[in-house]
């Protein structure tokens, strides 16, 4: 065995992903968010955003297990957040995952002579999924009620036809699952005949449509247990946007039209499907809620809670605050009413004024702005604001940068990654407000020697943290370059993608004559290619790309026509910025990145 | 059939006991070299790449099978029923009693090896059938700077699972020396639990010090009782170790084999998941944008496994 550096023990709050969790640990590291306010509504929901953004910690929230922990555990100590509304509804949660939905792929595969049969397969794997996990709230609804299920689990057995079985939770979901295992012997021995009998002797609902067997489970479940069933069902279905294609058509109709004893939470990409592209549709029959966001600004109040929380969790503290442990960004630009940062002789004043001395554009920019070179202090607060805060993360860039091409003979690995990237806010614009993001980069950070280099000064040392911070975007662009490419794409489009505009970027912010209006994001034109906008849709679902802003309330209802930038978890690798800067046509940028060198190489011509 | 052991052999053994033996034609001068070695099997197969037929050594490959009395069948890298239906009229063709298969796994694709295990699983026997495995490994080169695109991840033809997605994922990945493969697998698998295999041909293999940088990101962030090295001689005890591992996930998680080193693990892969029918075996497969890129044998390091199927299921 070999030994390698230690990865300490995450809590609760440093689990990389709500699905392993129980609803319980979900509601005890929860932090409320106003997509959760929407989706506790008496209306069918499309939580909308990449991977990782929070869908299924919200989805999980929404159950009974999750809910109890939250109404006896945490509003008692946490009245602040005793106006979310609890769920009006039961709601049960319907897993699902890569390799699962991989595997329902492979069915297709394994039975490519026989898609009808290949379709049930899956149907049936998929139905007996959730009759599965409704069997599970059937169950805890039945105990907290102290109710002897014994009538219901019969009458379940009688309605779903089951066939002979135990009336029990356990013997019932047993059941269940060997109906899988056969389909399976089947698929092993490839016996597309014993499959075939054996999908005809399944009851119909298992085989029909996605809801059918599921919802007669409930509505059993209502007939038998008088008095303690819910009004109102929710079925919570993960993941959509990997699942089976005829699944999330009869989703996207059932959104529309359903029985309206039960609601439809859905989890999909952050990209309207086209299935429910009939715009007006949207207000009435569910709700869209978007689970990004555009701005770094938009996030910092999630990320703040979410960081106390778990700070003071791992670190056994109740006073400990995220700016103790990581210190101020320097890019941070809520810092104007603060005359010591822009003051005469404060860190901004100094990083211009030796900026100045090496760079003329930027002494040529400061003339043009009525200040001296020697001495950038604006006494009057809006054109500090215009002037100086405005450029000051441009300015910290260059800074970092020019020295990189000036010093060639001194020039060293650790220039490649200029110590720039630290601090509390950079941390929470990398995570994109994503709290699987934000738990995997505070785990790690945590996971280094805590030694602040002077009393007073962050308990993680700034250059330990720029360093983490930069190989968790070096990272996300190995997760990028390995995600499977489409078939039939040729080659890496997707990271080829994302590097070229990565490097466009940097570019616009390292030009030889200083930029205060540099672009950060890009429109998607119609002169773009279809294999672009294919390449963004993937991008935009595993998070390499974020939507600013689009029309239609802010929920995309394509890739043409929208606004997106680069993750800010790509900012440490391509030496970018955490802001969106102005715009400009993707096709324009590509263009220009296929033809112009000067732009991209700037830094080594310098 | 059943697996019912396995245990380590000599390509002595195998060409005594054997009356059909398997082989890769493919571009590497590796396809060659074990059958140099192999005496004896009356009844021989190379399956031929359908794809790259002239590339680099695979035409002089193909001249030497024939030389040496091989039927040709051409298969596609990733045509998993053509292999079965060969392996199944190869291991049933009449045989003296008692007598062996073979495969020489060196140059087959992980869609192969999972046909050939998948149709002795599958196959019906009266009796006993005992199988050799081939593998001899290639010698050093450095990985190539660039890697080829995932084209396809996903479980292999006959080892997808099924199970519900009620448990978590634990991924038990073998690690091979192309960069970062692993970490982009990791990302997409999301397991977890992560466990890392990390073969060791000995204090002199040149790989190893390639396997460990090239995957030193997913290796540092895995916890390091979670981190098993094996080594690539002894396929016996890391079949064990495997095996062990898995038994204990499989309580608690939905576990996914998945190997991207040596080809002899994931055989071992697809071995031990006869055993456990809710454990998936997994691929990553470059496709089309794979560049053909040669490997000569390391003949000081053949492998040879013995592995003995009972009737019926387990």
């Amino acid at each position: 065995m070999e030994v390698v550096q230690t990865v300490k023990t995450a809590s609760i709050y440093g689990a990389f992903n709500a699905r392993w969790l129980e609803p319980e640990d979900v509601a005890r590291s929860f932090v409320p968010t106003l997509p959760f306010k929407r989706l506790v509504h008496l209306q069918n929901s499309l939580l909308m955003g990449p991977r990782g953004c929070g869908k299924t910690t919200l989805l999980k929230m929404l159950t009974r297990r999750a809910q109890n922990v939250w109404k006896g555990e945490r509003l008692p100590n946490e009245p602040q957040w005793a106006d979310y509304r609890r769920p009006d509804f039961e709601a049960i949660y319907i897993p699902s995952d890569v390799r699962w939905s991989s595997e329902l792929e492979s069915v297709s595969r394994e039975l490519i002579d026989f898609p009808t049969d290949a379709e049930r397969a899956q149907r049936a794997s998929v139905a007996i999924s959730a009759v599965v996990e409704a069997t599970r709230v059937f169950h805890a609804i039945a105990r907290e009620n102290e109710l002897d299920p014994s009538a219901f689990l019969k009458a379940l057995i009688t309605h779903l036809q089951l066939g002979p079985t135990i009336p029990s939770f356990p013997e019932i979901r047993l059941k269940l699952v060997g109906w899988i295992d056969e389909i399976l012997a089947g698929l092993i021995k490839r016996d597309t005949g014993a499959i075939h009998r054996h999908l005809d002797r399944l009851p119909a609902a298992f085989t029909g449509h996605a809801l059918s067997a599921v919802t007669k489970a409930c509505t059993v479940f209502e007939e038998f247990t008088e008095g303690i069933a819910p009004g109102r069902w929710a079925l919570c279905f993960d993941e959509l946007e990997i699942a089976p294609q005829w699944l999330q058509r009869e989703m996207f109709a059932a959104l529309r039209s359903f029985d309206q004893k039960f609601l439809l939470k859905l989890t999909w990409s952050p990209v309207l499907p086209t299935d429910l592209t009939p715009r007006q549709e949207r207000q009435h029959d569910y709700s869209a809620i978007r689970m990004w966001h555009g701005h770094a600004a938009d996030a910092k109040p999630f990320c703040k809670e979410f960081t106390t929380r778990f700070l003071r969790d791992r670190l056994t503290s109740t006073t400990v605050a995220p700016n103790d442990v990581f210190g101020p960004s320097p890019f941070a630009q809520d810092d104007s009413e603060n005359p010591d940062v822009y003051g005469h002789g404060g860190p901004a004043w100094r990083t211009m004024v030796h900026l100045a001395q090496r760079d003329p554009s930027f002494n040529q920019y400061l003339i043009e702005h009525g200040l001296s070179p020697d001495n950038p202090v604006a006494e009057v607060v809006s054109i500090r604001d215009e002037s100086l805060r405005k450029v000051k993360p441009i300015v910290l860039l260059r800074e970092a940068f020019f020295k990189d091409a000036r010093d060639r003979v001194t020039r060293s690995r650790s220039r490649k990654n200029p110590p720039i990237y630290y601090g509390e806010d950079s941390i929470y614009a990398m995570s994109e407000g994503n709290p699987r993001l934000l738990a995997g980069l505070l785990n790690e950070l945590l996971d280094t020697d805590m030694k602040p280099l002077t009393s007073g000064s962050p308990l993680a040392r700034p250059p330990v943290q720029s360093r983490i911070l930069y190989l968790a975007s070096q990272r996300t662009l190995t997760g990028i370059k390995t995600y499977p490419i489409r078939p039939g794409s040729r080659g890496r489009s997707l990271s080829a993608l994302v590097d070229k505009l990565g490097r466009y970027l940097h570019s616009e912010l390292l030009t030889p004559e200083f930029n205060a209006d540099p672009v950060g994001s890009f429109f998607v034109d119609e002169d773009v290619s279809q294999e672009v906008l294919d390449e963004l849709s993937v991008g935009l679902l595993i998070g390499a790309f974020v939507h600013v802003k689009s029309p239609q309330q802010d929920i995309p209802t394509s890739v043409l026509g929208s606004r997106i930038r680069l993750s800010y978890m790509l900012a440490p690798y391509y030496g970018l910025l955490f802001r969106n800067y102005r715009e400009m046509r993707l096709s324009t940028a590509l263009r220009i990145s296929a033809s112009s060198q000067r732009l991209m190489f700037w830094r080594e011509e310098e | 059939m059943h697996l019912k052991s396995l245990r380590e052999s000599t390509l002595g053994e195998l060409s005594d006991r054997c009356s059909a033996f398997v082989a890769a034609c493919g571009y590497e001068h590796r396809s060659v070299e074990i059958t140099r070695l192999v005496r004896g099997p009356e009844r021989r197969v190379a399956l031929c790449f359908n794809e790259w037929p002239e590339a680099i050594a695979r035409v002089d490959n193909q001249r030497e099978f024939v030389e040496r009395g091989f039927d040709l069948e051409v298969v596609g890298g990733n045509d998993a029923n053509k292999v079965q239906e060969i392996v199944s009229r190869v291991a049933q063709s009449p045989s003296p009693s008692g007598k062996a298969v073979a495969f020489d796994i060196s140059s087959m694709t992980r869609a192969w090896h999972g046909a050939i295990v998948r149709e002795l699983r599958t196959m019906e026997a009266d009796s006993d059938v005992e199988t050799f495995f081939a593998y001899v490994p290639a010698k050093f080169r450095k990985p190539p700077a660039h890697s080829s695109p995932n084209e396809f991840v996903g479980p292999v033809h006959g080892f997808a699972a099924l199970s519900t997605p009620d448990l978590p994922i634990s991924a038990v990945i073998g690690l091979g020396y192309e960069r970062e493969r692993a970490l982009g697998l990791q990302q997409l698998l999301d397991p977890e639990r992560t466990v890392l295999m990390v073969p060791r041909g000995g204090d002199q293999d040149p790989y190893y010090p390639q396997v460990r940088n090239s995957n030193r990101h997913i290796l540092t962030r895995t916890q390091r009782d979670w981190v098993f090295e094996y080594s690539l001689a002894e396929p016996a005890a890391t079949f064990a170790t495997l095996s062990s591992i898995v038994s204990g996930l499989r309580d608690s998680y939905r576990v996914v084999l998945a190997s991207l080193g040596p080809k002899v693990f994931g055989l071992l892969c697809f071995l031990l998941a006869t055993r456990f029918s809710d454990v998936s075996v997994w691929r990553v497969s470059s496709g089309i944008h794979g560049e053909p890129r040669d490997a000569h044998a390391d003949l000081d390091r053949v492998v040879v496994i013995s592995a003995v199927w009972g009737p019926g299921p387990r």
